[in-house]
C-alpha cells in the first residue's frame, strides 16, 4: 500500500514538472512564440495584442501562479481560435478519442496473441512487418484496398458502428506486432524454466498451470508495452483521426497547430502526458497485483 | 550465418537511397502529364503536379534517411555526454533522470507538435522538434551501465598505471558502453523515421516542395481514386525501410 501511495505521488511530482515544461516553453525560445504568430506583416500594436492572448505578456512568475490557479478551478485556458474554454472544447473530442483508443487497444490485444501463439518460425516474419507499418502508411492503404471497393464501409466521419472498422484497424496492427513480438519472446523462453517443469512433473494439469503460473508471468513484460502504447495512442491518434476524419482530440490539435492556439495546443498535450502518466501507474499497480515478488 | 543475405540487402537498400542526393532535384512540374501511371519516360508513374514519382521517391528517401541518421547520432552524442557530465554528482543525475522522466512521459509526436506550435515553420524548427527527447534512451542506459562499469577495477589500475581521464574513456569506458548504444540507435532511426514521416505527412515538417516519404503519402491520399501510385510508392519504401532497420535489431545479442 505505501508503495503505491509512493507510486501515486511520484506521477503527481511528474504532471506537475510537464505542466510546468508545458508553460515555461515559450518562454525559453529565441523567437518570440507572439511574433511568430501574428506573421511577417503584422504591425507592433497586433504583436502585443497576440500576446496578451497568449498570456505571454506577464513575467513568468505571475503567468504561471494565474495559470495554476485557473487550473485549480479546471478551468485550461481560452481558445485563442473559438474563443471558448479549452477544457470544454477537449471535452467534447476526448471521449470520441477514448473510444477509438480503447477500441484499438482491446483488437490489438487480441491480435496480439493470436501472432505471438504462431507456431511457424516465419511467425517473426509478420511481426517485423506488423511493427514496420507506420499508422500513416496504413491508413491511407486500407482506404484504396478496402474502403472503394466495399460501399459499406464509410471512408471519413464517425456514423455507425461501420465507420469505426477501418481507423481502429490502421491503429491497431502495429500495436499487435510489438505485443506479438514481447509475448512470443517470453513464450519461448518458458519451456526451459525450472517452475514450469516442476508443475509439469508434479501433475498439475494443464488448465491450472496457465491460470496459476504461466499466464501471469508471461503477462508482465505484455502488460508494461501495453501501459506504454495506451499512454502514447494520443500521438497515433493524432494521425488516424486526420487521416479518416474523426473529430476527435487528434483533430483538434493539428487544427489548432496551423492557427496556432498555443493554449490549445498546450491544453491538448498536457491532456495527452496525463493519459500517458495515469496509465503508467495502472500498470504499474497491475504489476504489483501479478507478481507478488514487487510489493 | 543466418540473416546475413538480409543484412546485405538491408545495407544495398540504404545505399541506394543515400545515393538519392545525386539523383537529383525533386521534379520538374508537368501539368500536362498529371497523375499517369508507370511508363518508360516515368518509371514510377507522376504525381498530382505531373512530377516524375521516380525523383521525388528517391530524394524523399535519402531525404528521411540522411535526417534520420544525422538526428540519431545526435541523439547519441548528447545522451553520451549529458551522462558523462551527470555522472558523479547525486543532484545533477537526479536532475538529468527527473527531466529525462518528464520529456518521456509526452508521447513523442505531441512533443514535436508541441514546438512545431511555437516555432516559424521550417528545416529547423522540424529538426529541434525531433532532437527534443530523443536523447534521454542514449543518457538513460550510459547512466546505468557507468554506474555498473566505473565498480570495474581494471578502471581503477589503470588509473594506477597513469592513464588519464581521456584515456581511460575512450579505451576502457567508451568500447563497452559502444554496443548498448549502437543497438538502441537501431531502434532510435526507426523511431526518428517514423515521427518525422508521421509530421510531414499531417503537413507540419517538411516543405511541400521538399520531397518526403511522409509528405508524398500526405498529398497523395487525396488522389489514391484517381491514380494509386503516388500512394503505392512512398507506403512500399517507408515499409520496406523500416522493416530493414527492424531485422537489424532483431538479431542484436543480449537485448
Amino acid at each position: 500500500m505505501r508503495r503505491a501511495g509512493r507510486q501515486l505521488l511520484r506521477a503527481l511530482a511528474t504532471l506537475a514538472g510537464i505542466w510546468l515544461f508545458i508553460n515555461l516553453l515559450p518562454r525559453w525560445l529565441p523567437e518570440d512564440p507572439a511574433r511568430v504568430a501574428a506573421g511577417e506583416f503584422a504591425t507592433s500594436a497586433d504583436v502585443e495584442a497576440i500576446r496578451r492572448l497568449l498570456g505571454l505578456d506577464l513575467p513568468w512568475a505571475p503567468a504561471l501562479k494565474a495559470s495554476a490557479s485557473r487550473l485549480a478551478r479546471g478551468d485550461l485556458g481560452t481558445s485563442v481560435r473559438y474563443r471558448r474554454p479549452v477544457a470544454e472544447i477537449l471535452g467534447k473530442g476526448f471521449p470520441v478519442s477514448l473510444r477509438l483508443a480503447l477500441l484499438a487497444m482491446g483488437l490489438s490485444a487480441c491480435l496480439g496473441w493470436i501472432l505471438a501463439l504462431g507456431r511457424s518460425p516465419r511467425v517473426r516474419w509478420l511481426h517485423a512487418a506488423a511493427v514496420a507499418s507506420p499508422v500513416y502508411v496504413l491508413g491511407p492503404l486500407l482506404l484504396w484496398a478496402i474502403a472503394q471497393h466495399l460501399p459499406g464501409i464509410p471512408v471519413a466521419g464517425i456514423a455507425g458502428w461501420r465507420s469505426w472498422i477501418l481507423p481502429s484497424l490502421a491503429l491497431m496492427i502495429p500495436l499487435a506486432g510489438h505485443q506479438a513480438r514481447i509475448l512470443h519472446s517470453q513464450l519461448e523462453r518458458l519451456p526451459g524454466q525450472l517452475g514450469p517443469r516442476c508443475w509439469e512433473a508434479l501433475g498439475v494439469p494443464a488448465r491450472l498451470r496457465w491460470a496459476r503460473w504461466l499466464l501471469p508471468a508471461v503477462s508482465g513484460p505484455w502488460l508494461t508495452v501495453l501501459g506504454l502504447q495506451l499512454g502514447g495512442l494520443l500521438g497515433g491518434a493524432v494521425l488516424v483521426e486526420n487521416i479518416f476524419g474523426i473529430p476527435g482530440l487528434g483533430q483538434l490539435l493539428v487544427g489548432a497547430l496551423s492557427s496556432r492556439d498555443l493554449p490549445l495546443v498546450q491544453g491538448a498535450v498536457l491532456l495527452g502526458a496525463s493519459l500517458f502518466v495515469l496509465a503508467q501507474l495502472l500498470v504499474e499497480w497491475c504489476q504489483v497485483f501479478l507478481d507478488p515478488r514487487l510489493s | 550465418m543466418k540473416g546475413r543475405w538480409a543484412d546485405g540487402v538491408a545495407l544495398g537498400f540504404l545505399l541506394l537511397l543515400l545515393a538519392g542526393w545525386m539523383g537529383g532535384g525533386d521534379g520538374q512540374v508537368d501539368l500536362v502529364n498529371r497523375l499517369q501511371a508507370p511508363s518508360w519516360t516515368h518509371p514510377f508513374g507522376t504525381d498530382e503536379l505531373g512530377r516524375d514519382l521516380l525523383r521525388r521517391w528517391w530524394a524523399g528517401g535519402a531525404r528521411s534517411l540522411s535526417l534520420g541518421a544525422g538526428l540519431t547520432a545526435f541523439h547519441l552524442a548528447a545522451g553520451f555526454a549529458l551522462a558523462l557530465a551527470a555522472e558523479g554528482r547525486t543532484w545533477a543525475k537526479g536532475c538529468l533522470l527527473a527531466g529525462a522522466d518528464l520529456l518521456a512521459a509526452i508521447p513523442a509526436t505531441l512533443l514535436a507538435l508541441l514546438l512545431l506550435a511555437l516555432l516559424r515553420p521550417g528545416l529547423g524548427s522540424l529538426l529541434a522538434a525531433l532532437a527534443l527527447g530523443g536523447w534521454i534512451p542514449y543518457a538513460r542506459i550510459c547512466l546505468n551501465r557507468l554506474e555498473v562499469l566505473r565498480q570495474d577495477p581494471s578502471l581503477a589500475q589503470a588509473h594506477l598505471l597513469g592513464a588519464g581521464r581521456g584515456h581511460i574513456l575512450l579505451r576502457h569506458l567508451f568500447p563497452r558502453l559502444w554496443p548498448l548504444l549502437w543497438a538502441q540507435a537501431s531502434v532510435g532511426l526507426g523511431a526518428v523515421v517514423l515521427v518525422e514521416g508521421g509530421l510531414s505527412f499531417l503537413g507540419v515538417g517538411l516543405p511541400p516542395e521538399q520531397a518526403s516519404w511522409g509528405g508524398m503519402l500526405g498529398t497523395a491520399r487525396a488522389f489514391f481514386l484517381v491514380s494509386p501510385w503516388p500512394l503505392l510508392w512512398p507506403s512500399a519504401g517507408l515499409l520496406g525501410l523500416l522493416l530493414a532497420l527492424g531485422r537489424s535489431r532483431g538479431r542484436e545479442p543480449g537485448w
